[in-house]
């Protein structure tokens, strides 16, 4: 099931994050979780195939969750968590899950009202992490 | 690779083109506006009697009424611009990694949707210059081929100046990109990359 998404670029305050509504607390976690997989995305990112990808596969799990990453061409990194106690998504959905989310992050990008670097807010990505939620 | 999907220029290219003679023209006509206020103000000064204008004044006053010029601000405009249309653009190829890849890139598929047109020459890079040749750009195609109105089309490279500069600045490339005419429509783009590595 999924539980968040997140958007985040290089040298910047993260530019978008929603998980499904949940307590405080879990909301923490997964931030933590998030910016503790930031570190396998520069290792898989230099490493790695010869990629012709955009997606970089599963990040980082433990017990609790599992994240899988995606980075764009303008090193722009998109990471989604899920819960690693129920893996109802497999990783087909997350390649359109992540195309989705590419979608709606260049849709919010040509907003000509957007700030570059702020935080962004668009109800079409709100939207893919609310109704994912069944 | 596939040619990216984003719809073809051609049909929007009418409009276009007015739009960009209309907001060259307005950011002139502001400018010279700006320039003449600045010289009443000078000369109301000057002649009252009861200020005077101290050397610290002046450094002040030109700060504050230094605005930039008409290029400066297009080429702001295009910066916005061709950052937000790479991401589209980038979307659905395989991962730049070099930047030979990257200005590949720029000058073939980015040009190709941007511009609607094929550049035909890709010089190889000098000193971290490389030269982007278009024997037809757009914004310049309907004025007078030759060599008769050069000064007064430079200010229509600006806006694309930006767009290129906003591109390669998305896929993290700094750059100073700066258009030269020689003969009209045949116009080049000097992109000097920042060495980042």
């Amino acid at each position: 099931m999924l539980l968040c998404i997140s958007i985040l670029a290089a040298d910047q305050p993260p530019l978008y994050f929603r998980c499904i509504p949940c307590d405080a607390s879990r909301e923490n976690d997964l931030r933590l979780f998030v910016y503790s997989s930031l570190d396998v995305f520069d290792e898989k990112a230099t490493s790695s195939r010869p990629d012709q990808e955009l997606f970089l596969g599963s990040l980082f799990l433990n017990n609790k969750f599992k994240s899988y990453g995606y980075l764009t061409n303008t090193q722009i990194k998109f990471l989604a968590v899920i819960d690693a106690t129920n893996p109802t998504l497999k990783e087909q959905d997350l390649r359109a899950l992540f195309k989705k989310v590419h979608q709606g992050y260049s849709a919010a990008i040509c907003n000509p009202f957007y700030e570059l670097g702020t935080p962004i807010q668009s109800r079409a990505l709100n939207a893919l992490v609310d109704n994912r939620v069944d | 690779m596939p040619p990216p999907s984003v719809p073809s220029l051609l049909g929007t290219e009418f409009p276009f083109n007015f739009l960009h003679a209309e907001i060259i023209k307005y950011y002139i006509e502001k400018h010279e506006a700006n320039k003449a206020k600045r010289a009443e103000f000078l000369e109301s000064t000057r002649l009252s009697e009861d200020s005077q204008i101290l050397e610290s004044d002046r450094n002040v006053y030109n700060h504050f009424a230094l605005r930039g010029n008409p290029e400066t601000r297009i080429e702001a405009l295009g910066y916005r611009v061709g950052y937000a249309l790479v991401e589209k653009v980038a979307r659905d190829i395989p991962r730049l990694s070099t930047e030979l890849e990257k200005m590949k890139f720029i000058c073939k598929d980015f040009w190709m949707a941007a511009f609607g047109n094929s550049n035909s020459a890709q010089f190889p890079p000098f000193q971290n210059i490389y030269v982007v040749q278009d024997n037809k750009f757009f914004t310049v195609a309907s004025l007078a081929e030759g060599t008769q109105y050069l000064k007064e089309a430079a200010i229509y490279l600006a806006f694309p100046a930006g767009v290129v500069r906003g591109a390669l600045a998305n896929l993290g490339i700094k750059s100073v990109v700066q258009p030269t005419i020689e003969t009209l429509p045949v116009v080049k783009f000097n992109v000097h990359l920042h060495k980042s590595v």
